[in-house]
């Protein structure tokens, strides 16, 4: 009996181990040789198809590095699972072109880890907890935290995508990056890397140079011991640069006294440069008594100046070399001077109103001066491109090399200039015009008294523009539009200094600039990227034509819809529209809510029925405006000696961005917003928007392909009352339950009865009866 | 099998043990994804705003650990209690066909437990425009477990005659394997620092799983005991060897070998396929392994009750 149960153990556990094994062995085809099914609406979890291409293109392996905290705030607990498990993800879906590590960074390492992580160009992620409901809620605290990923791809500088965070709450909806964009992040970024330029040898640089490279070396003599070597390298390193190709180099050596100054002269022209020592002591000065007579400055210097363009006023320069003090060193700075003073630049191309009058009197051939000008110089600084102002007033040409070209305020556009856009746009351009319907003066911090309300006032539409737009089957709306979530807080102005009060700045709540929420982009449009929560001031509707795109086999895009809680203005005195400052969304008394309704007495704003689109894109081949409607174009001037339109030939494919607000990029709007706001949010949003249409534009149908989506999980729709959460709580835990109660009570009677029944057909039982 | 599986199925329902079960399994899941919201947001699932079943689907697998026992203990153990297992053991069918036709039955009363919960989709369908895929991923993946947690019953309630015992014992198991799948961030830290231990670990837990099989299954406690104490000591002798070989703590980072184990737990966690399945993504790897969970311990039932035959 023992061994017939022995034997069956063993029976036992052979078989179980075969099977073990077998299931093993399946559950290893089953990992190799998988297929999966994405079921979710926009296929969240598969990689596009662009992405797809784009990593099929990859001959390099892609490396990524994600920096995280080791001990995250508590609101992010799964923020590394989340992060690790889409990096799992998209490795194995890149068939391992993906790979990737993981650094966490202890609380004890952080201040000695902190410059090679600035290097490396890793920062700090930022929560700030508020609480309270509105835009103004109270700032809490502020939590930071590593969440950072270094992409490496080839041999292209590594670069790192800062703020990488897990959806939590509803606010992080409109963080640029999140677990759910990281796809798109990434892809994005290995597309910019792969698509940089390369750089040539440096020989072939300097040779590809019309006129030599003028630098200029200023340099201490004798310098002390301590900067000895560094100026000896120096020297070798400018001799060696000097002789790659001498007929491409003009160097001068400048040397000075150890008393010189900082200003010195230029040796290739006639103008001073204002040097920055790198190095300097500072000592007492005693007359032959030994009193004390001054103090004498000495400063060290060690500097190179480059001029890459002689007909250029632009110069480059390297001011401190103490930190690099080999020969190699020293020669790769100033290689990479002359590389990144050369190295072609996006353009991208601006046409801007004319000068805001407040800025003075504009010169000839400047820039106009205007709240947008700001924006534009960031632009330069930030995002790298090379801006361009097209003044079609005397280019008479859109320059053909541009990205893209970003129209503000197109409405006041003249005919003419109107012409030369399209006709860019018909070969091949892409174009964004920002289109503004109202505009107003907010600036109240001269104002003495606190205002009532904000004067607005009604842009016009130029009639050719607004015929052109019809032409393409777009129109725009009148009616100006606000949101509850609205911002553009103007400081009215409590006090009178005449009276000796002090001046006081108070916040007031005029609405004017409705928010984008996540759910009002387009979750898969690149131009949209990271805009949730840039205010839009006096923006108003536009509507496109769908039957007349078809007719023009236009394709389109709706980029930004203001969705559910969109309301129109409608001023108590229309010859004069002002917006009240203590005007109030919420209140029935000013509001009517009901879109159908007539508005009645007191009314200032009516809810709208649908959706407000407010960015639209457009792409295809555009008709010619002026050529199918055989128009005759004005001169530049205006003058009425019309000429003929010309049509394009072998016209290209374009895209046309409309937007209906300019002046959600005009710093001028928004100086009513709290200043310490303005530059981390509302130029950020403005080069964010930009940096989209630029990218969006540069890279094409790569960009456009892959993913971006916002990531905004579907929401419940409208409030959600208290009965009606009541209703759902009682039918969701009580509702089945008391079905099956019920089912089971008739179902135990009509058993009751039926056993009853045969009880009395047997005999067991008397009838009642 | 049919008339197993039909007399199995009328046995949940003829009782209103069925309905008990159905209606509690409904009120608990409710109340912890609807008016608590599991997730953390504070206040109840309107609270979120996200028009989802994230918090029923992430909730299911303890709620099932704990439920489908109930399902399944009385598979086996009824027929014992009745006395009517030994006439089931006599009946010229395979015991394979009985075992088949009681799981299916359970299969059928967990599929209708699921169907109680329709008033969630509902209430989505109510309040907007729901995601459905993810919706019915969720329902698929909860099916799936289910479907493995009856099976483990299946197998727990044909060695003991005790219902309590059966369940309690079955309970153990899932949530277990629960745990263990919602530890797996840890297991996996554990991993990343020594892919050795870990590998130890690995292999070494079942033999103490196998150990205790040996002593109730096989009834050889000798052979069991021998295999438990083994494996304890292997288990042991990582922990020890592992904490020698910590990396350091200030940076750790990732190894082939740690991401190898890692990706070895991550495929053999219950957790993990019902969390790929459930967000929507529904592939052939889940539901093999899924498919072949039910079949080890369906067979395990088997091979447990024909060994009564030779005691």
């Amino acid at each position: 009996m023992i061994n017939r149960r022995r034997n069956y153990t063993l029976h036992f556990y052979l078989m179980a181990t075969l099977v073990a094994i077998a299931l093993g062995a399946i559950n290893y085809l089953g990992m190799e040789y998988r297929t999966r099914l994405d079921l979710t609406g926009d296929h969240r979890f598969t990689l596009s198809e662009g992405t797809q291409r784009l990593f099929e293109k990859l001959t390099e392996p892609i490396n990524v590095v994600y920096y995280v905290d080791d001990e995250p705030p508590a609101k992010r607990i799964n923020l590394e699972r989340d992060v690790l498990d889409k990096l799992d993800e998209l490795s194995v879906s890149s068939a391992g072109k993906l790979q990737y590590r993981v650094e966490r960074i202890t609380n004890d390492e952080v201040a000695t880890r902190r410059k090679e992580l600035d290097d490396k160009g890793v920062k700090v992620t930022v929560d700030v907890q508020t609480s309270g409901q509105d835009e103004r809620s109270e700032v809490r605290g502020v939590q930071g935290y590593f969440s950072s990923l270094e992409v490496n791809y080839g041999t292209a500088e590594p670069k790192v995508i800062n703020g990488i965070v897990n959806l939590v709450d509803k606010a992080d909806e409109s963080r640029e990056h999140r677990v759910d964009t990281l796809e798109f992040d990434i892809a994005y970024t290995v597309l910019t890397m792969r698509n940089e330029t390369k750089r040539p040898t440096f020989e072939r640089l300097l040779k590809s140079f019309e006129k030599p490279v003028r630098i200029a070396c200023y340099v201490t003599e004798p310098m002390p011991d301590a900067h000895r070597e560094m100026a000896a390298n120096l020297n070798k390193a400018l001799d060696a640069i000097a002789q790659t190709v001498p007929e491409k180099v003009t160097y001068q050596r400048v040397p000075l006294a150890p008393s010189a100054g900082q200003q010195q002269k230029y040796p290739f022209g006639a103008g001073y440069l204002n040097l920055q020592p790198f190095d300097g002591k500072r000592e007492p000065v005693f007359d032959d008594n030994g009193a004390l007579t001054g103090v004498k400055d000495t400063l060290y210097f060690a500097a190179v100046i480059v001029q890459v363009k002689p007909d250029e006023d632009k110069f480059g320069a390297i001011w401190d070399f103490s930190e690099k003090k080999t020969e190699a060193e020293i020669k790769t700075a100033i290689e990479d001077n002359i590389w990144e003073q050369t190295r072609p630049r996006t353009r991208l191309g601006f046409v801007l109103p004319p000068s805001d009058p407040r800025a003075g009197p504009p010169q000839p051939g400047q820039m106009p001066q205007n709240g947008h000008t700001p924006l534009l110089n960031y632009i330069k600084g930030v995002l790298d491109y090379d801006t361009v102002w097209v003044d079609l007033k005397t280019e008479k040409r859109v320059p053909r090399d541009l990205a893209c070209l970003i129209v503000m305020e197109a409405n006041r556009l003249s005919e003419r200039e109107l012409y030369e856009i399209e006709r860019y746009l018909n070969e091949g351009g892409n174009v964004a015009l920002l289109v503004q319907g109202w505009s107003a003066d907010i600036d109240f911090s001269m104002s003495f008294t606190p205002p009532t309300g904000v004067t607005i006032k009604k842009e016009p539409l130029d009639p050719t523009f607004e015929e052109w737009a019809k032409h393409l089957g777009i129109e725009f709306g009148q009616d100006l539009l606000l949101r509850p979530n609205g911002k553009l807080q103007p400081y009215a102005i409590r006090g009178d200094p005449r009276r000796g009060q002090s001046l006081e700045l108070v916040p007031t709540t005029v609405r004017l600039a409705p928010v984008i929420e996540p759910k009002d982009l387009n979750a898969t449009s690149v131009f949209t990227r990271g805009l949730a929560s840039l205010p839009l001031p006096l923006v108003v509707e536009e509507t496109v034509k769908d039957d007349r795109l078809k007719e023009l086999d236009l394709e389109r895009t709706d980029l930004i819809t203001l969705k559910d809680d969109a309301y129109k203005f409608m001023p108590a005195n229309p010859a004069m529209p002002e917006i009240p400052v203590k005007f109030n969304l919420n209140s029935p008394a000013e509001v009517e809510r009901d879109p159908a309704a007539k508005p009645g007495k007191g009314i200032l704003a009516q809810k709208l029925d649908h959706g407000a689109l407010v960015a639209t894109l457009l792409s295809g081949k555009f008709p010619s405006f002026w050529v199918d409607e055989k128009r005759k174009v004005p001169g530049w001037s205006g003058d009425p000696e019309a000429e003929e339109a010309q049509p394009v030939l072998n016209p290209r494919e374009g895209k046309l961005l409309v937007m209906t607000t300019a002046s959600a990029l005009n710093v001028d709007y928004l100086r009513g917003y709290p200043q310490d706001e303005i530059e981390p949010v509302v130029i950020s949003h403005g080069l964010t928007f930009y940096r989209n249409i630029a990218e969006a534009f540069i890279y094409g149908d790569d960009l456009v392909s892959l993913r971006a989506r916002t990531g905004v999980a579907p929401r419940i729709v409208g409030p959600i009352d208290q009965g009606t959460k009541t209703f759902w709580f009682m039918v969701c835990i009580a509702g089945v339950p008391l079905i099956l109660l019920a089912f089971a009570g008739v179902r135990s009677f009509m058993r009751g009865r039926d056993r009853e029944l045969y009880e009395i057909g047997i005999g067991i039982r008397d009838s009642d009866k | 099998m049919k008339p197993i599986f039909v007399r199995e199925l009328k046995g949940y329902f003829d009782s209103p043990m069925g309905f008990g079960i159905i209606g509690a399994f409904v009120v608990v899941i409710m109340l912890m994804s609807v008016l608590l919201d599991p997730l953390g947001s504070g206040g109840d699932w309107f609270d979120r705003g996200e028009l989802s079943m994230r918090t029923f689907f992430g909730i299911f697998p303890w709620v099932a650990a704990v439920v489908v026992p109930a399902v399944s203990m009385r598979l086996w153990s009824e027929d014992r209690r009745q006395a009517t297992f030994e006439l089931l053991m006599t009946l010229p069918i395979p015991t394979w066909k009985i075992a088949l036709g009681k799981y299916f039955a359970g299969l059928i009363f967990l599929g209708c437990m699921l169907a109680a919960t329709i008033a969630f989709p509902l209430m989505l369908s109510q309040l907007g425009s729901p995601d459905w895929g993810p919706v019915a991923g969720g329902y698929l993946a909860c099916f799936l477990l289910g479907a493995a947690f009856v099976a483990v019953g299946l197998f727990v309630s044909g060695l003991t005659e005790n219902q309590a015992l059966a369940f309690f014992m079955a309970m153990l198991i899932c949530l277990g394997i629960v745990g263990v799948g919602e530890m797996r961030g840890m297991i996996s830290d554990m991993a990343r620092e020594n892919p050795q231990a870990a590998l130890i670990h690995l292999f070494s837990v079942p033999l103490v799983g196998l150990g205790v099989l040996a002593a109730v299954v096989g009834r050889d406690k000798m052979l069991g005991v021998t295999v438990v104490v083994f494996g304890f000591i292997v288990n042991v002798m990582a922990h020890l060897v592992g904490g020698g070989e910590k990396a350091d703590d200030a940076i750790r980072l990732s190894s082939p070998a740690g991401e190898a184990v890692v990706a070895a737990l991550a495929q053999i966690s219950v957790l993990e396929h019902f969390r790929e399945i459930e967000r929507g993504v529904v592939n052939t790897n889940g539901l093999v392994f899924f498919a072949g969970y039910v079949v080890l311990f369906v067979l395990l039932n088997v091979w447990s009750l024909e060994s009564r035959r030779y005691s």
